[in-house]
């Protein structure tokens, strides 16, 4: 079964996410911030990481730039999951070396076709 | 100009002046107390909103993991009945329930953009309010400690002041105006 790291500060949030890749067959982990995902994806190597960018502690984009510096996380798709949908920020993600960016709400069957998608 | 008539002139210079700080100095005061009263209001509706979603993700929890298993058995039903009518029919309905599953999530995830968009209504208000401050702060005769402006020099700082307010402004980041679900770029 292959292992999603689902990080956001919102309960709902993750609750959503959760059900969502759980009923699509994947086993998810909750962070509630980029500090507790990046301690988690250092236990355990996840296939994709899903995190939202506005956060307490540490926020998306840094938690992308700190796992692609991380041997095993330099290949593993991390899809940014928020409300801002600016270019810039965009651009931001993608300069940070997230794979995707998908602005909230999310749809749950779209959600799981790109996570398909992305793990191949 | 006699020497009455230039007592008279700068009497009423100054009388002119008192009379535009303190106009200035009652409009910004009465900004700052409708800020405050605004700002109280959105705290409430974040509050009364956090309640709400918590209410129904109560009972999301109690009945998803039942939604999953009818959907888990209504697919079996479906594979099945394939080919005859019962199986239309079945099929229809998983279609109508995987629908009305999926839009229970994506409202679900109306508290956090939701959430978002009031934070930033919230900031917007703390900067206005910070300027009407400043602009008090000009206005006001600081009892002789300091030159007290003329209307024409007040002017120039609150405009100054509002220049500032303006370059302050952050586009929010949240741009839905509708609770369809957003976009997906993979990079």
């Amino acid at each position: 079964m292959k292992s999603i790291l689902a990080v956001d500060d919102s309960a709902s949030i993750r609750r959503m996410v959760s059900f969502t890749l759980k009923t699509a067959g994947y086993e998810v982990i909750e962070a509630v911030d980029g500090m507790d995902a990046l301690a988690k994806a250092k236990h355990k190597v996840m296939d994709l990481v899903l995190t939202d960018q506005n956060m307490p502690l540490m926020d998306g984009l840094t938690l992308v730039q700190s796992l692609r510096q991380l041997s095993h996380y330099r290949t593993v798709p991390i899809l940014i999951l928020t409300t801002e949908s600016g270019a810039d920020m965009k651009s931001k993600g993608k300069a940070a070396g997230a794979t995707g960016w998908l602005v909230k709400p999310f749809d749950p069957q779209r959600l799981i076709d790109v996570v398909h998608k992305v793990l191949g | 100009m006699r020497r009455h008539e230039r007592h008279v002139l700068e009497a009423g210079l100054a009388a002119a002046d008192s009379a535009s700080r303190a106009a200035v100095d009652g409009m910004a005061k009465v900004m700052i107390e409708q800020i405050h009263g605004a700002c109280t209001e959105l705290q409430r509706v974040d509050e009364l909103l956090g309640n709400a979603i918590e209410q129904l993700m109560s009972a999301f929890n109690s009945v998803s993991e039942k939604a999953v298993g009818y959907q888990t058995s209504l697919a079996c039903e479906v594979r099945q009945a394939m080919g005859t009518p019962d199986g239309q029919r079945l099929q229809a309905v998983a279609q109508k329930v995987a629908k009305d599953v999926n839009g229970v999530v994506t409202g679900l995830q109306f508290r956090d953009v939701v959430g978002q968009k009031l934070g930033h209504v919230r900031k917007e208000l703390e900067n206005l309010e910070l300027v009407m401050q400043q602009i008090r702060a000009v206005s006001a005769d600081q009892a002789g400690l300091t030159a007290s402006p003329g209307p024409v020099e007040l002017a120039a700082q609150v405009q100054e002041l509002l220049q500032e307010l303006e370059k302050a402004r952050v586009a929010s980041p949240v741009r839905q105006e509708l609770m369809h679900a957003g976009e997906i770029e993979l990079f």
